[in-house]
């Protein structure tokens, strides 16, 4: 069944696929190990090898938590999943409100600035023209 | 089951993708994963208390992380079983809880068959066998809990170790005659302390 040449000391690789195998058969239902014992019976090591993989096979069963355990935890994981994601959105509620104050306080500040600016330029404009009258009014003057 | 359960029929990588911001997705991840990381952890601590606290553990903490989770191909469990892995290390360590715990209630359920005689006697080997497997290395006990109690296939018990099928074959191997050969030191023992 196996490659596994049974007057000599199996190799390591084929000993290796054989209890993979056989585990795997176990797991699936099928229990070789007596024909596999009467199949390799001149070799203890690999005889040794597969009781001890049945027995563990016995031992291990799976362990299952109880039904009330497996409720109440979903139950919590649920309602903090919940939690997380109200506590998100109104982090980025929050984080939305903050960027549009934000925008709004710079949007008032430039156009401050941009009638400041407007303001400060007629004044200069009107300076400028005041001082161009009273120089012509002075040369008008001197020329008189 | 699937008016309860209507993620059930999804996929893994797409279930883990709603879940980031769906809890109903989570919840569909959460019971398919809840026996195994149990079973795992129970195999680890051998205490039905410890194996539900950090069980739940393993769950919130995982529900913490998951917006952050990258799909790498891996299956999901991978990542649960090495956040498991990671609480059941920091509980022997900080802890020190490495005794014998008993294990008659787990080990009595694969009983029921056989007579009163037969159980004490095989409740013994049993005990002891997986006394032997608790002081085992990490990955060994890892493979031994995955192959036995989960029952999965060597392809996928390397996907979630990061190792190769062959190399999980190999391990498998070194870790039975591993076992082999403590079981009979063990034997040898109580043999000599019975004749003395």
């Amino acid at each position: 069944m196996f490659d596994l040449n049974h007057h000599h000391e199996p190799d390591m690789d084929a000993l290796s696929d054989l209890l993979a195998r056989h585990v795997d058969s176990l797991n699936a239902g099928v229990d070789m190990t007596p024909d596999l014992m009467r199949e390799y019976d001149e070799h203890p090591s690999v005889t040794g090898l597969l009781q001890l993989s049945r027995e563990l096979h016995t031992t291990m069963t799976p362990a299952r938590p109880s039904l009330d355990f497996v409720e109440k935890l979903g139950y919590e994981l649920e309602q903090a999943h919940m939690r997380r994601t109200r506590s998100m959105r109104r982090w980025s509620r929050r984080q939305r409100s903050w960027t549009v104050r934000l925008s709004r306080v710079v949007g008032a500040a430039v156009s401050l600035l941009a009638v400041l600016g407007l303001v400060i330029r007629v004044l200069v404009s009107f300076a400028m023209l005041i001082m161009l009258i009273a120089r012509q009014k002075q040369r008008s003057a001197a020329a008189a | 089951v699937s008016d309860k359960r209507p993620l059930a029929g999804l996929d893994e990588s797409e279930l883990v993708r709603l879940a980031k911001s769906d809890a109903l997705a989570f919840g569909e991840l959460y019971l398919r994963y809840v026996d195994k990381i149990y079973s795992y952890i129970y195999y680890r601590t051998s205490n039905h208390h410890e194996a539900e606290d950090l069980t739940a553990r393993v769950f919130h903490r995982a529900l913490k992380h998951i917006p952050d989770y990258e799909d790498r191909g891996l299956p999901f469990s991978a990542w649960l079983y090495r956040i498991a892995h990671n609480l059941v290390v920091n509980w022997h360590r900080d802890r020190n809880r490495r005794q014998i715990i008993p294990l008659e209630g787990l080990v009595l359920r694969t009983l029921r068959r056989d007579g009163p005689d037969r159980v004490a006697e095989r409740l013994d080997s049993a005990e002891r066998l997986l006394s032997v497997i608790r002081g085992m290395p990490e990955d060994r006990q890892l493979l031994l809990i995955l192959k036995y109690v989960d029952r999965l296939p060597n392809a996928e018990i390397g996907e979630i170790m990061g190792r190769s099928e062959g190399a999980i074959k190999s391990l498998y191997h070194r870790t039975l005659v591993a076992l082999r050969d403590e079981m009979s030191r063990l034997y040898d023992q109580h043999d000599r302390d019975g004749d003395d």
